[in-house]
């Protein structure tokens, strides 16, 4: 059986139109008149039968008429047979992939279009099959494998590049997955693409496959022949592109200037002359532009005037200081000519918060440690970077108890400097900080009889690891001190120590610290001399929990006093506090979070209802709001860069990379013009309507002239 | 003399100067214009012919005996009025007008009789009417007086519409009922077998009378101008058909036709005249071409 399609199936609503004429017949139709007469010998014998002959012809017309106005809609529809399924046999089966990725838009999209539709050239509707797919990251079945190849033409001519990234090998592997099964005479995949070398670069002969593929993927079973085109843009003025980009995902309040950067390189024009391409450099404005919260409009906050090359990447960093609490968005922007396309912009999303630190000490009254650590917090109280709260563990009256848990609750990091055991409340209010991604800085000392013990059975599953006993330094020097002497520097918290390597961070000597056991899941960032750990961390729950095992205090080191010290507890601070903050900053392709009771809308005002990822296409800012609260977060969304340094290779190269597939005796063409066929084969149904339209047209008018209806 | 509504005097008044020429000679009482097939002894001399025995002897010429030795008889030319004969058909179908301001056959037809009975009286015809349906409804035999006029008149007024038609068997009995030859006009729309129909008038050509039929239909009748759907019932049967008039139009008009030859051909054959009056023309008018081509014919 061949099921019938349409190419223009809204035309089909024009079948109504059959109705048409029986409407008019009905409106029209004879009213009976009674007429008194003298004799009805003249026509009693024939008014039956001439009734009857008159009826009929009445419905024979009425049954043309309407057959007339059902044929047209139906050829208009543009019919045609389709094979039941897709396995019956069909004359030729194309699948035509379209790259899509933010690569295409560079003035490529009527080129793009063109050249799709110029694959599909030679097909009939209803004879042959195709299908298309569109590709960037992830390859999307955009028309089927259908009969109605006008389908896809018409899709051909909307095409519109995305804003994501190339990925050509799972594009090709779909189109072969929709030419599997296919009975076809021939079986053809078009790629078309600008075969950017971050869509197929990882698949050459080299074996620089992506993880979790073989060159086997490349086989394309289904397909006999794969034909690579490449749409040429016109581009005759070189353009900046942003290669990357870098803003804080969040900030203190009064933390100060902090960093913004990105990355430029000048694009050349298309130019036959490589040599000369690559001598082109670019003046252009960077501008960045923030929009604090609730504020509107993004405004121009700093401009800076720079020359790129083509042949390298040019540094811009901003230096900027976020006022207000908040999440800020931000835009970074190259301005050539005072313009700026929409896609080459850098956006952020920077979430300011005043830090607030919960003090835990046995007692309020200060100690040798808490005093170091609360000076190192705050070194200047006129001007705080964070925040603090007290709490005392020793004192389980409600009231303190109550205070220390509110200030747990507050905080976004709780700093326990000699603490060995806290009422329950303030150990189950520190659980939930972690929960909550919190950070959890431990500076145990000497916390008494069993303080060990204590410590452990009271914070043993929050700390990264388990006190054993005070031990000194083995093999130490000769007043028997032990120095730091392992850091990872490639940590955050010691990433600012690492340049310049200048800092000596043997200043500070220990003379006790505490052994432990247990810290098989904590990372060691920094050693003792001896090989001790010194300071462990350990993800806890959603947060981050650390622990320094010496902490400052005459008898155990002279880390207090030293200057390393004031700079090792804001990183680690802020390093803590940091880590249960949320990214902010995203690129098209990633998944943003939409917890369940959010939901996120988009830059367009779309609306995407919580309990799942979502996957963006766009770039913008997102907002993600919780229903029935006020609080809205900000995500920023930024086009893939790497797509705007676009790189093509040609395409003959890229063919000949598709080495496993010529093996299987396959062809591999590149640019090579396709076969066109006249275009009137594609409507070979619609002809045959037309035809016997005409047929009941002339029917019709001759039945008509003989059926006088008055 | 009464007023009726039938005379039109305006119609007697064109009539006035044309004179209704029997193509015959009839037996009549009255002298008239009418030539007599009788040679009598009036005043018109004719011929002589020789005295054969049964002659009264008191037509012998005595003064061509006087003469000649021999007997004649003188023989005239007799004028004698004419015994006429206006039969008007009253069946139920010669109620039909198409037109609501125009007559009905019935209507025309009795201002017809009217109008010839008037007219023949004044050239002292003897004007008889008879009146039928199924049958003989009324039956007024021919007289030469005025007064007679009147009551063929009121008959005339009084007239109406009655059953079906079934012109051959009153015109039997009305064939019977004649003792003088004379002329027979037989007003009708003959709406009945045209066989019957002409051998009734058959028996009256039989019997030695001129028949004129004067066949009288509607316009509608004769052009069938009916363009929507429509249901006929007719009116003397009460039957009713269904009629689709744009498909039927040329079957009727067949048949029409094919009727009213029959009827032209049957009076032609038995030389009878024969005149088709379409209600819708004027009366008078009728009536001049009819008594023009008649006094042609003389």
């Amino acid at each position: 059986m061949f099921p019938l399609s349409f190419q223009s199936g809204w035309w089909l609503i024009g079948l109504a139109g059959a109705g048409l004429p029986v409407l008019i017949h009905l409106l029209t139709r004879d009213r009976i008149r009674r007429v008194q007469f003298s004799t009805l010998r003249f026509f009693a014998k024939g008014s039956r039968r001439v009734l009857r002959r008159k009826r009929l012809r009445e419905l024979l017309l009425l049954l043309l008429r309407s057959a007339v106005c059902a044929l047209l809609a139906l050829a208009f529809a543009r019919p045609f047979l389709e094979a039941e399924g897709s396995r019956d046999r069909v004359g030729k089966a194309r699948v035509v992939v379209v790259d899509v990725s933010a690569s295409m838009r560079a003035g490529r999209t009527e080129a793009l279009r063109e050249r799709a539709r110029e694959a599909l050239q030679g097909l009939s509707d209803g004879v042959d099959a195709a299908a298309v797919v569109t590709f960037d990251e992830l390859p999307t079945v955009a028309v089927p494998l259908t009969r109605a190849v006008s389908k896809c033409r018409d899709f051909a001519g909307k095409i519109e590049p995305g804003y994501g990234r190339t990925n050509i090998i799972d594009a090709l592997v779909k189109a072969d997955e929709l030419l599997t099964g296919i009975k076809a005479d021939e079986k053809r995949i078009v790629l078309i693409s600008d075969l950017q070398r971050s869509g197929w670069a990882a698949t050459d002969e080299s074996g620089r496959l992506p993880s979790g593929r073989t060159l086997r993927d490349l086989a394309l079973r289904s397909a006999s022949e794969l034909v690579i085109r490449t749409p040429t843009g016109e581009r005759d003025k070189p353009r900046v592109a942003l290669l990357s980009g870098e803003a804080p995902s969040s900030a203190s309040l009064g933390a100060g200037p902090q960093e913004i950067r990105v990355e430029l390189r000048a694009i050349p024009p298309k130019s036959p002359d490589v040599d000369a391409a690559s001598e082109v450099s670019v003046e252009v404005d960077v501008v960045l532009k923030t929009r604090p919260p609730g504020q509107d409009g993004l405004q121009e906050v700093a401009r800076k005037r720079v020359r790129v090359a083509a042949d390298q990447a040019v540094p811009v960093r901003f230096d900027h200081e976020f006022e207000q609490e908040g999440d800020n968005r931000g835009l970074v922007v190259v301005e050539a000519d005072g313009t700026a396309p929409d896609d080459n912009a850098y956006r952020f999303a920077t979430r300011v918060v005043a830090r607030r630190i919960a003090l835990l000490t046995p007692d309020l009254q200060g100690r040798d440690e808490a005093q170091y650590v609360r000076l190192a917090l705050v070194p200047d109280p006129s001007a705080p970077t964070f925040q603090i709260a007290r709490g005392a563990t020793a004192d389980r009256s409600p009231q303190a108890v109550a205070r220390a848990v509110d200030a747990i609750g507050d905080a976004s990091v709780a700093v326990a400097v000699n603490v060995a055991d806290a009422a329950p409340e303030v150990v189950t209010a520190l659980g939930e900080l972690l929960e909550r991604g919190g950070g959890l800085f431990v500076l145990p000392r000497d916390l008494g009889p069993d303080g060990a013990e204590r410590f452990n059975r009271t914070f043993g599953d929050l700390v990264p690891a388990r006190l054993l006993e005070v031990a000194r330094p083995r093999g130490g020097d000769s007043a028997g001190e032990a120095v730091f002497d392992e850091f990872d520097f490639d940590h955050p918290i010691f990433r600012t120590f690492r340049i310049p390597r200048s800092i000596n961070m043997t200043v500070a000597r220990f003379r006790k610290y505490w052994d432990v056991r247990d810290s098989q899941e904590s990372s060691v960032l920094a050693r003792f001399s001896d090989g001790r750990p010194a300071f462990l961390e350990r993800h806890v729950r959603k947060g981050t929990s650390a622990m320094l095992l010496s902490p400052p205090h005459p008898e155990w080191n002279n880390l207090g006093p030293r200057w390393i010290f004031a700079p090792y507890v804001h990183e680690t601070v802020r390093y803590l506090a940091a880590r249960g903050e949320e990214r902010t900053t995203f690129t098209v392709g990633q998944r943003l979070p939409v917890p369940p009771g959010h939901k996120l809308i988009g830059p367009k005002g779309e609306v995407h209802e919580g309990g799942a990822a979502l996957r963006v296409k766009r770039p913008g800012y997102y907002r993600l709001v919780q229903e029935g609260a006020g609080g809205e977060r900000t995500y920023a969304v930024n086009p893939v860069f790497a797509e705007a340094l676009v790189e093509p290779e040609e395409s003959a190269k890229v063919a000949a990379s598709y080495r496993t597939w010529q093996e299987l005796g396959k062809a591999v063409r590149a640019d090579e013009p396709l076969p066109v066929q006249p275009d009137e084969e594609s409507s070979r149904l619609w002809w045959y309507l037309l035809a016997a339209l005409g047929v009941l047209a002339v029917g019709e008018l001759a039945l008509a002239n003989r059926t006088q209806r008055h | 003399m009464a007023k009726s509504r039938y005379l039109d005097f305006n119609v007697l008044a064109h009539l006035s100067n044309m004179q209704l020429l029997a193509k015959v000679v009839v037996e009549g009482f009255l002298l008239g214009l009418h030539r007599s097939p009788y040679r009598g002894f009036s005043v018109e001399f004719a011929e002589y012919r020789q005295y054969a025995p049964g002659d009264e002897i008191r037509h012998i010429d005595w003064k061509v005996f006087g003469k000649t030795d021999r007997y004649y008889i003188k023989q005239f030319e007799e004028e004698t009025n004419l015994a006429c004969y206006v039969v008007l058909d009253a069946s139920a179908s010669m109620a039909y007008k198409s037109n609501e301001e125009g007559m009905t056959k019935l209507e025309y037809g009795s201002c017809m009789a009217a109008c010839l009975s008037y007219f023949m009286m004044m050239q002292r015809d003897a004007i008889g009417l008879v009146v039928f349906d199924t049958q003989v409804r009324t039956m007024l035999p021919p007289r030469l007086r005025y007064s007679h006029l009147t009551h063929i008149l009121a008959e005339l007024e009084n007239n109406a519409p009655g059953g079906e038609t079934n012109i051959a068997s009153p015109l039997h009995d009305l064939a019977e009922s004649m003792k003088r030859r004379g002329l027979v006009i037989l007003i009708s729309d003959l709406l009945d077998d045209p066989v019957s129909v002409l051998t009734a008038m058959q028996h009256f050509r039989f019997l030695g009378h001129e028949v004129l039929v004067f066949h009288v239909m509607d316009s509608a009748e004769l052009t069938f101008p009916f363009d929507t759907m429509t249901e006929f019932t007719d009116m003397e049967t009460g039957q009713k058909s269904l009629v689709s008039p744009e498909a039927m139009k040329s079957v009727y008009l067949d048949e029409l036709g094919n009727f009213l030859r029959v009827y032209e051909k049957g009076c032609a054959d038995m030389r009878a005249d024969y005149k088709l009056f379409d209600t819708r023309r004027p009366l008078e008018i009728a009536l001049s071409e009819y008594l023009y081509r008649r006094s042609r014919m003389g």
